[in-house]
């Protein structure tokens, strides 16, 4: 191996094992096939290529950088932020209830009913279909998952039953957004890492939303979240 | 690339395949086989039936703008 193979190998390193698998030899052999006779070492305009690229393509933020990148590499951890989220709902939603006159931040409004888990479940469901899928139905299934939510609300005042609280509806389609936004050469590689991040980061959230509904029932804290808001007191 | 720009433009590889990705990802151009020439791999692309249609709809339009300012020109010849 000569000294200039070994210079491009080092470079390649920056990028992740899962690219390096499928394009590093690739681009190890386009390299040298590019190099002039009588080179010893990378130019500087090579290194800081791959050196950007490498590590642009190892943190997800896509191959530019670009608001698109960064909208692309947010889009599966934020999706999964937002199960982990429905899914903690779905779960708790009837016994974290806030019914007419209750103080504290029940995940549901008024008399149980069935809008809010269905709303909850259908947000599983297009995570879990996301991840199976490989990506691949992700616009179609969180544009109706965002659908069922932006419905929601009216239809459970419509029906008086189960109205999803505000908060956790507008973070759901927060969660989704990315998703929707991001344009179709973004739909690349899931990473796990991100997504547990992702995760992570749902629970954590929801821990401190607890922290604050435990606080508002024992009548001397204060709810972290949405203090004073009428959908978070209970209406 | 640089021969054919005829020096104007020089493609480092990091550029390279971050457009290539990109390309293929969007499905503008395609594998199109390898092959391992003096023990390198060597893989190839070809522009895909939606590449070709979006590089032909892009070429007209260049064309007609470059027609249509060479047409001014050569209406009111001394701004030329």
């Amino acid at each position: 191996m000569s000294d200039l193979e070994s210079a491009y190998r080092r470079l390649l390193r920056v990028y992740p094992r899962w690219y390096r698998e499928q394009r590093g030899e690739e681009i190890l052999s386009t390299l040298l096939d590019a190099a002039r006779p009588a080179q010893r070492r990378p130019s500087a305009g090579e290194a800081v290529g791959l050196v950007v690229h490498g590590a642009a393509t190892r943190v997800g933020v896509g191959p530019d950088g670009s608001l698109a990148g960064v909208l692309g590499a947010g889009a599966s951890p934020m999706l999964v932020a937002g199960g982990v989220l429905a899914s903690v709902a779905l779960v708790l939603g009837g016994a974290a209830q806030g019914g007419p006159g209750v103080r504290g931040p029940g995940l549901v409004e008024g008399a149980a009913g069935p809008v809010a888990p269905v709303l909850y479940g259908v947000w599983v469901l297009a995570v879990v279909l996301d991840v199976a899928t490989r990506q691949r139905y992700q616009r179609s299934v969180v544009a109706l998952a965002v659908l069922a939510s932006v419905i929601a609300l009216p239809v459970a005042d419509l029906v008086g039953l189960g109205r999803p609280r505000l908060f956790v509806v507008a973070a759901l389609v927060a969660f989704g957004a990315p998703s929707l936004l991001r344009p179709a050469w973004t739909l690349s590689h899931q990473r796990p890492a991100p997504m547990l991040v992702g995760g992570l980061a749902a629970l954590a959230m929801l821990a401190s939303w607890a922290r604050g509904a435990r606080g508002a029932s024992g009548g001397g804290g204060r709810p972290r979240w949405g203090s004073g808001s009428r959908f978070y007191q209970g209406v | 690339m640089e021969r054919l720009s005829g020096g104007r433009l020089r493609l480092r590889a990091g550029t390279l395949y971050a457009a290539l990705d990109r390309l293929v990802a969007e499905e503008i151009v395609e594998p199109a086989g390898e092959e391992v020439v003096g023990g390198r791999l060597r893989r190839y692309y070809r522009l895909s039936g939606k590449g070709r249609a979006l590089l032909g709809a892009e070429a007209e339009r260049r064309a007609a703008v470059s027609g249509e300012a060479l047409r001014r020109l050569a209406a009111r010849p001394g701004l030329a």
